[in-house]
C-alpha cells in the first residue's frame, strides 16, 4: 500500500496524465485512474481546482444529454509539470535501490 | 437515501461557506451522481456508492480553509444513510469524554487568563476577593508595559496579534478558541465545541450532541496536512526578495521553471494561512509562520539576485542558486546544501548551521551564538566561520580562512587552503591543512592544538606561557624565541600562539 504522503505527490501528475490522453471529466478521470491509483471523488476536487489554478488545465462546459458537464483540458505547464516528473524518476529509483538493498541488512541483526 | 437527499444533507454540512461556494461543489458531485446513474445505477445505489456526506464535507471544508459544522445530531452511516440500529447508542471510550473535558478546563483558563491579561493592557484592574473596589486610576493608562505576571514564566510562548493570542498550542480570538497537538484538536466558539481525536470524534453545540467512533481505514484516507494558498509570481518581476517566517520552517528549493512559487502548509485543524506577501517594485516581501507552518519557497534556477531570510524560523535550502542568500534566524538551524551562490551569510543564535555542498564564489560568512557549524564541502574565496559556544567541524577550499570560537572545538580539514587563521579561547583546535598551505596562524587561550604537519619543510613559530610541544617525531632545528625549522624552512609558515595550551605535531 502507497504511504499517504506519497500518493499525495504523485496524484497531481497522475490526473494530469489521464488529461494527457485528451480531454475529460470527473468521473471518467476516477474510472481512468481506477488501474493505476485509487483517488476518491472527494479528492480529486481539491485537484482539480488546484491544477486549474496553477495554470495547469483549463475547464470548459459542455451541455450532455439535457444537463451541464465539465471538462478538463491539459495546458502546457501541465504538460511540464508532467515531464519534470519524469526527469526527476532516475533519482527516485535510485533511492528505491537504497532502501532494496538495505532491507537485506534485516535477517541477523535485527533478529537478535 | 434519495439524490435529493444527499445533496441535502451535504449542503447543510457546508454552513460556513458562502452559497456561491458551496453551490460550486454542490454541482461537482450533482455531476458525479448523474454520470454514475447514467451507466445504468439507481438513484439509491448511485449515493451509496459515493463517500460519507461528512468525508465530503470535512475535505470541502479543509480545502477551503474553514471549520467545520454538525447542523444535526443524527448520526450519518454510508453515503446511503442508513439508520443506526435503535436501542444501541454509540459505544463510548472514556478517554473521548475525559480529554475533551480536560481541554475545556484548560481552555476556561486561559480564556480567564487572557481576560485578565487583556483588561489590565486597558488599564483596569481585575481584583478577586479584595473589599477595596476598582479604581480605574491606579494604573497608569499609558503604561507601556504593564506586566504579564501569569504569563511570564508559566507559558512558553505568549503571543499578542490582530486575530488573537497564541500560547503554544492555543490559539484565542475572536472566534473561538483552538488548541492543537499531533493528530488531535479541540475547537470551542459560537459553533459548539468540537474535539478531533485518534480515535473519535465529539461535538456538543447548537445542534446537539454527537459521538463519533473512527474506525482506522477512515482514518488513513484522512489528509492531515494542509496547505494554504498557492502564489507564483514571474521570477523576472522580482529581483529582490525578503522572507519573514516566524516559527516553523522555511523549505527553499530551485526548479527548472521561470516562476517563484511559494505556499504554507500547516497541520492545523482550523487552516487560516498566515502568509501574506507584497510586491513593491521589484522586491517581494513575504511575511507570515507559526509553529506548526512550512513555508515553501521554489525560486528558479536562473534567479540570481538576493534572497534574504529572517525570524524565528528553521531554513532548508537546497539545490539554490542565487546571487546572495542572507539567513538571519534566531534560535532555529539553518541547513544549506547544494548552493551555488556569490555571497552565503547565514546567522543563527542558537541553532545549529550545516552547510554541504555550498559554494559561495565571492564570500561565505556563517556565524552562531551557542549553536555548532559543520561545513562539508563549503567553497568560497573568503570562508568566515564564528560561533562562541558552540564548535566548528568540517571541511572545504577557500583561499582565506577565518574561524573564531569562544569555548568551542575547532576541527578542520580543508582541502583548500592559501591561508589560515583559527583562534578560540577555550576550546580545542585540530588543524589537517591542504598542502601548499601559505601561512597558518591559530591562537588559543588555554586550549590545545594538534597540527599535521603541513610539509616535508615549514616555518613555526610557537609563542606561549606554560604550553609544551610535543614534536610528534618530525625532526626540528630549534631557533630562539620558540622558532623553529622543517627542512630548510621554506614552504609554510605557521605561527601558534597559545597562553596555557599545549602544542602537538603530527607527521603527515
Amino acid at each position: 500500500m502507497i504511504d499517504p504522503q506519497l500518493k499525495r505527490g504523485l496524484l497531481d501528475v497522475c490526473v494530469l496524465s489521464v488529461l494527457r490522453r485528451e480531454d475529460s471529466y470527473g468521473y471518467q478521470i476516477i474510472k481512468d485512474l481506477a488501474g493505476c491509483i485509487d483517488i476518491s471523488e472527494s479528492t480529486l476536487y481539491p485537484i482539480l481546482r488546484r491544477l486549474e489554478t496553477v495554470g495547469c488545465l483549463t475547464v470548459y462546459t459542455v451541455e450532455h444529454s439535457g444537463r451541464l458537464r465539465k471538462f478538463y483540458r491539459i495546458t502546457r505547464e501541465g504538460v511540464e509539470q508532467i515531464d519534470q516528473f519524469l526527469d526527476g524518476w532516475p533519482e527516485i529509483a535510485r533511492v528505491y535501490d537504497f532502501i532494496k538493498e538495505s532491507a537485506d541488512y534485516d535477517a541477523e541483526r535485527i533478529s537478535q | 437515501m434519495t439524490r435529493r437527499e444527499f445533496l441535502n444533507n451535504l449542503y447543510s454540512r457546508l454552513g460556513n461557506l458562502s452559497r456561491e461556494q458551496a453551490e460550486q461543489h454542490l454541482m461537482y458531485y450533482a455531476e458525479m451522481l448523474a454520470d454514475r446513474m447514467e451507466e445504468g445505477m439507481s438513484e439509491e445505489e448511485a449515493v451509496a456508492s459515493m463517500e460519507p456526506v461528512d468525508t465530503i464535507a470535512r475535505r470541502i471544508l479543509q480545502d477551503e480553509g474553514v471549520p467545520p459544522v454538525y447542523p444535526d445530531p443524527a448520526p450519518s452511516g454510508k453515503g446511503g444513510g442508513e439508520e443506526p440500529p435503535r436501542g444501541q447508542p454509540p459505544v463510548r471510550r472514556q478517554r473521548n469524554w475525559r480529554r475533551p473535558a480536560q481541554i475545556a478546563l484548560w481552555a476556561l483558563a486561559i480564556t480567564a487568563l487572557a481576560f485578565s491579561a487583556a483588561r489590565k493592557l486597558w488599564g483596569f484592574r481585575w481584583s478577586m476577593g479584595s473589599d477595596t473596589p476598582v479604581i480605574e486610576e491606579d494604573l497608569p493608562a499609558d503604561d507601556p508595559s504593564p506586566g504579564w505576571p501569569f504569563a511570564e514564566g508559566r507559558f512558553g510562548t505568549l503571543e499578542l496579534g490582530g486575530d488573537g493570542i497564541d500560547i503554544d498550542g492555543f490559539h484565542i480570538g475572536p472566534d473561538g478558541i483552538w488548541y492543537s497537538e499531533g493528530e488531535e484538536t479541540f475547537y470551542m466558539g459560537p459553533d459548539g465545541i468540537q474535539y478531533d481525536g485518534d480515535d473519535g470524534r465529539f461535538y456538543m453545540g447548537p445542534g446537539g450532541i454527537r459521538v463519533e467512533e473512527k474506525d482506522l481505514e477512515a482514518l488513513e484516507a484522512v489528509e492531515v496536512d494542509t496547505e494554504g494558498p498557492f502564489y507564483e509570481l514571474p521570477g523576472s518581476a522580482i529581483t529582490a526578495m525578503s522572507v519573514q517566517w516566524n516559527g516553523g520552517q522555511v523549505e527553499i528549493a530551485a526548479w527548472g521553471g521561470d516562476t517563484i512559487q511559494f505556499q504554507e502548509e500547516r497541520d492545523a485543524f482550523v487552516t487560516s494561512s498566515t502568509l501574506s506577501h507584497v510586491l513593491d517594485g521589484e522586491l517581494l516581501t513575504i511575511t507570515g509562520g507559526s509553529s506548526d507552518s512550512r513555508l515553501k519557497l521554489l525560486v528558479p534556477r536562473s534567479w540570481e539576485h538576493v534572497l534574504e531570510i529572517g525570524g524565528g524560523a528553521a531554513v532548508w535550502a537546497s539545490d539554490l542558486k542565487v546571487g546572495n542568500l542572507v539567513v538571519n534566524t534566531t534560535s532555529e538551524d539553518v541547513i544549506c546544501s547544494s548552493l551555488d551562490v556569490d555571497y552565503l551569510t547565514v546567522r543563527t543564535t542558537s541553532g545549529d548551521i550545516v552547510l554541504s555542498d555550498t559554494g559561495a564564489a565571492s564570500a561565505l560568512e556563517a556565524g552562531t551564538s551557542s549553536g555548532d557549524v559543520v561545513l562539508s564541502s563549503v567553497k568560497g574565496a573568503d570562508v568566515v566561520i564564528s560561533t562562541t559556544s558552540g564548535g566548528v567541524t568540517g571541511t572545504g577550499g577557500a583561499s582565506n580562512w577565518n574561524v573564531s570560537t569562544s569555548s568551542g572545538d575547532i576541527s578542520l580539514f580543508p582541502f583548500q587552503s592559501d591561508n589560515l587563521s583559527l583562534d578560540t579561547a577555550s576550546g580545542q583546535i585540530y588543524l589537517a591543512p591542504a598542502r601548499n598551505t601559505n601561512t597558518i596562524s591559530m591562537t588559543t587561550t588555554s586550549g590545545d592544538v594538534e597540527l599535521l604537519a603541513p610539509g616535508q619543510s615549514f616555518y613555526l613559530r610557537y609563542d606561549t606561557s606554560s604550553g609544551s610541544l610535543d614534536q610528534g617525531g618530525i625532526s626540528l632545528r630549534a631557533g630562539s624565541g620558540g622558532e623553529y625549522w622543517c627542512g630548510d624552512g621554506n614552504g609554510c609558515a605557521v605561527y601558534v600562539g597559545t597562553t596555557s595550551g599545549d602544542l602537538t605535531l603530527y607527521e603527515a
